[in-house]
């Protein structure tokens, strides 16, 4: 049944592909002229059509990249004739890191706000929490990533403003460098987790097995993290996958902001010069990601959910 | 006031979060004086003492640049203009530009011509070696010279002078041109000497590995995070460079820069952007400032194949409409950027006061006048009633301060009676439609944002900005006239500077008369490094005496640069 749910997954990243390269092949603004230079000359510009056989026909160039791919080459980039997969290689664990960090963040600390928010629901504590939620759910994370900026690395000089240090190199300074940007993004997240947990969570705590439970005598913080957080986190879960997408286009701006060197920042300028085979290349690996992302959802789903995995209906 | 009731306690409570939202966007938002400095001329303002003391050896620096770049082949890759740097750190130029604004040999020894210009003669010093050990020779540049000739290079277009080059000895190469060529070595400025055998070795792969005969020697690269570069240690200058390490950043967004370097995170960034020169005014005596104002301007241009600005009335009547110090101070300019007539600044040796003059500008009733002329005009060019409106599109890139610049020529055209379309255009598309498709003579826009002028010898930005606009990509105006072609060939081919300023001159009564073009200011770039940092504008050419041009378009030759401890 999994190995079904995998193979659907090939004609999704496909057909996303194949779209994104008749978007970037449709915009307009030729490759080969601003790869030509300043005051390009007609020589110039036809030598580099040649050279990355640009004159083909669109279905053409396509079936052969994909013959390319299925051989492991993804072709070097127009711009930077750095391999494409070298180039991904290279950027990729650094948005994945920010990106699991945001959405940690975000988690561990939705699931205490939105279980006390439940909880407290309707008092003060709980509006305190939801307007807070609003307040920053209002506020777009590159002007999150700015004031984080200011505060933490220009006034208060706690952080490092800009830059990157590979977690091979030194964790320490790794750790330092991608707690600015992976809050910048998590801000956002986080206001979206605690309103779902707390709407999931009321539902659950006025279920009955919860009313047995508080008869039991069972102790409040068990009774809410042990036996209703998890029938109320299908949503959130949900959402998570969902997320992924919002996370990396958070990260492109992110990226720009605290010059990290991550796929979305790779990504933006591929697109900007035309770089085809590169934005391919990172939006087959987007896409894959994104897909096994939902697919990991799906999975957690079964570990969560005793009934899915026994495959019964839920009790009426 | 007590809250007492259970609604007046959340209230309060939730009031008190906003609140504290607030505050903690306030408190990132300090406030900054206004500090409007004096007006700059041109050239290079600074508040850095002349003196500096005696470079000390030793000590690595950072700099914070504003983009990065594809790669680091000479010909081959596009590198920014920050990547220029990367480039002299690691290569040397044949020649460079001194104080003076003449251009002399830098890694060659000497470069003469014969009596017309027809042929130059170029000696390299002898004993220099690459960072890879092998020799620099004049085998090495015919071997760079022969890859860069071909029609896929980016250097194709700048060599078309050049007929071809012949090895004389082993330190010699002589350059003959297809016609007398004054300005040939400046040509050569962009000329970097590069390693065969490792280009060979490495093939596709060299633009990550440059090899070169720079100070210093290429160490590592990770893109769009940091390139670090050491110490040459058999640099053919002995004594040079003074610093162990340089390590380069691109950080592109200007506020994180300018964070970077107030922060002490970097040493020194630069900036191309206005907005961020006046920021950094306000950052006062923790750093030091170098502004530099260049012969780079922004401006607009017109696509003279395209009704109705095919019509030389209708440009003149959107010169006459434009208020020019009004635009100025709507980018944020005001006493920082100079408002711009010519393709030269007030500074340069090209300048003519006659032509500033004569450069139609904020003349509304006469702008009215001429656009009257043609709306009434039974015979337009685009073809519409007498009578009816001149509607033009006005193309900019989506840029905050473009756009605003946009709007405000927008307003002062209408005043004149135009109607103006304002449209945003991505940047790659704004380039393309400028450039059009073969053979080039009509491009797919109106008017353009754009820049113009550089640095360099007249010839070199204006023979193919406004050369034969026949299967020329890069005359996007696609504006020409017959004496203006006369002009620009004698321009290049006649050697008496004080002639050719009288040439370009006559060039310039063409463009005030026939208005391809426009301008909105002087484009204001800056330096701004760490108080330790010394030597940034005084390079010299080799052996020390002759002062180089400091730095030219906030570009630093970190040959020179030391750290004081």
């Amino acid at each position: 049944m999994l190995l079904r749910k995998l193979l659907t997954l090939v004609p999704t990243v496909l057909l996303v592909s194949f779209l994104t390269y008749v978007l970037v092949d449709l915009l307009p603004g030729d490759a080969a002229t601003l790869l030509a230079g300043n005051d390009p000359r007609q020589e110039t510009i036809d030598a580099i059509r040649e050279e990355l056989n640009l004159n083909d026909p669109l279905p053409v160039r396509y079936v052969k990249w994909l013959g390319d791919v299925a051989t492991g080459d993804f072709g070097r980039s127009f711009r930077t004739n750095q391999p494409v997969l070298e180039a991904i290689g290279e950027r990729l664990p650094i948005t994945l890191q920010i990106g699991l960090m945001a959405l940690l963040f975000a988690i561990i600390l939705s699931i205490p706000l939105g279980v006390i928010s439940a909880y407290r629901a309707n008092t003060a504590i709980d509006k305190t929490i939801t307007t807070v939620s609003f307040g920053l759910l209002a506020i777009p994370n590159f002007v999150m990533a700015l004031v984080l900026l200011y505060v933490f690395a220009v006034r208060f000089r706690i952080f490092p403003a800009v830059g990157w240090t590979r977690i091979t190199e030194d964790l320490g300074e790794n750790i330092k460098r991608s707690i600015l940007p992976a809050l910048s993004l998590s801000i956002g997240q986080l206001a979206v987790y605690t309103r779902l947990l707390r709407t999931d969570m009321i539902a659950t705590l006025q279920e009955d097995f919860v009313s047995m439970a508080k008869a039991k005598g069972l102790p409040t913080w068990r009774i809410l993290f042990t036996h209703a957080l998890r029938p109320s986190s299908f949503s959130l879960l949900t959402i998570v996958g969902l997320q992924v997408g919002g996370l990396i286009g958070g990260a492109v701006i992110v990226e720009q902001f605290f010059a990290l060197p991550g796929i979305g920042r790779m990504l933006f300028e591929a697109i900007s010069q035309r770089d085809l085979v590169l934005v391919q290349g990172v939006v087959l690996f987007i896409g894959l990601t994104t897909v096994l992302a939902n697919f990991a959802v799906d999975l957690v789903y079964s570990v969560l959910d005793p009934r899915i995995r026994r495959g019964s209906t839920r009790a009426a | 006031m007590t809250a007492r009731t259970p609604s007046q306690r959340s209230l309060l409570l939730r009031l008190l979060a906003l609140l504290a939202i607030v505050t903690f966007i306030g408190a990132a938002c300090g406030g900054g004086d206004e500090g409007a400095e004096g007006e700059n001329e041109g050239g290079i303002v600074e508040n850095e003492t002349e003196d500096e003391g005696e470079p000390q050896s030793g000590g690595s620096v950072s700099i914070a640049l504003e983009a990065e770049s594809a790669g680091w082949q000479p010909c081959v890759d596009a590198h920014s203009e920050s990547g220029t740097m990367v480039m002299r750190a690691i290569y040397d130029p044949l020649t460079a530009r001194g104080e003076d604004g003449k251009v002399r040999p830098y890694l060659a020894e000497t470069l003469d011509s014969n009596d017309d210009a027809t042929e130059w003669t170029l000696k390299l010093r002898s004993g220099v070696k690459f960072h890879d050990g092998t020799d620099l020779t004049a085998d090495v540049l015919k071997n760079n010279f022969d890859a860069a000739k071909q029609p896929s290079s980016r250097c194709f277009a700048a060599l078309q002078p050049i007929k071809e080059m012949q090895v004389v000895d082993p330190l010699t190469v002589k350059y003959v041109m297809n016609s007398p060529y004054g300005p040939f070595p400046e040509l050569l400025m962009a000329s970097y000497p590069y390693s065969p055998s490792n280009a060979e070795a490495k093939g596709k792969d060299v633009s990550a590995n440059p090899v070169g005969t720079g100070p210093f020697t290429f160490v590592s690269w990770e893109r769009d995070s940091k390139l670090t570069v050491k110490k040459n240690p058999n640099y053919w200058q002995k004594g040079l460079p003074y610093l162990d390490e340089v390590v380069f950043r691109p950080v592109t967004d200007e506020d994180a820069r300018l964070a970077a370097v107030e922060s002490g995170e970097v040493d020194i960034m630069h900036t191309l952007r206005q907005e961020t020169v006046k920021n950094a005014r306000n950052l006062g005596d923790a750093v030091n400032r170098i502004e530099f104002v260049g012969n780079n301007c922004g401006g607009s241009i017109f696509n003279t194949a395209r009704p109705p600005v095919d019509d030389k009335r209708v440009r003149k009547a959107l010169a006459y409409a434009m208020n020019q110090e009004e635009l100025i101070a709507i980018l944020g300019g005001e006493g920082i950027s100079p408002s711009c007539t010519q393709f030269f600044s007030k500074d340069s040796p090209w300048y003519s006061e006659k032509i500033a003059k004569a450069y139609p500008q904020n003349k509304p009733a006469e702008g009215k006048k001429l656009l009257d002329e043609y709306k009434n005009d039974p015979a337009r060019s685009d073809k519409k009633a007498a009578g009816a409106e001149v509607v033009v599109e006005f193309n900019c890139p989506p840029d905050p301060t473009l756009i605003a610049v946009a709007q405000g020529y927008q307003q002062q055209a209408q005043a004149v009676g135009f109607k103006m379309n304002l449209n945003q255009v991505e940047q790659a598309t704004h380039i393309n439609n400028a450039v059009g498709k073969p053979p080039f003579t009509d491009a797919d826009y109106m008017i353009n944002c754009w820049r113009l002028g550089s640095q360099g010898d007249p010839d070199s930005v204006l023979f193919n900005q406004y050369g034969d606009p026949n299967n020329n990509a890069s005359n996007v105006t696609n504006f020409s006239t017959p004496e203006l072609q006369s002009l620009l060939k004698q321009g290049r081919e006649e050697s008496d500077p004080a002639k050719r300023k009288e040439i370009y001159e006559k060039v310039h009564e063409i463009f005030n008369d026939e208005v391809p073009h426009v301008w909105t200011g002087a484009t204001v770039t800056s330096v701004v490094s760490k108080p330790a940092v010394k030597g940034i504008q005084g390079w010299t050419f080799p052996g020390g005496k002759t002062k180089g041009n400091g730095a030219e378009n906030s570009g630093i030759r970190f040959v020179q640069v030391w750290v004081q401890k």
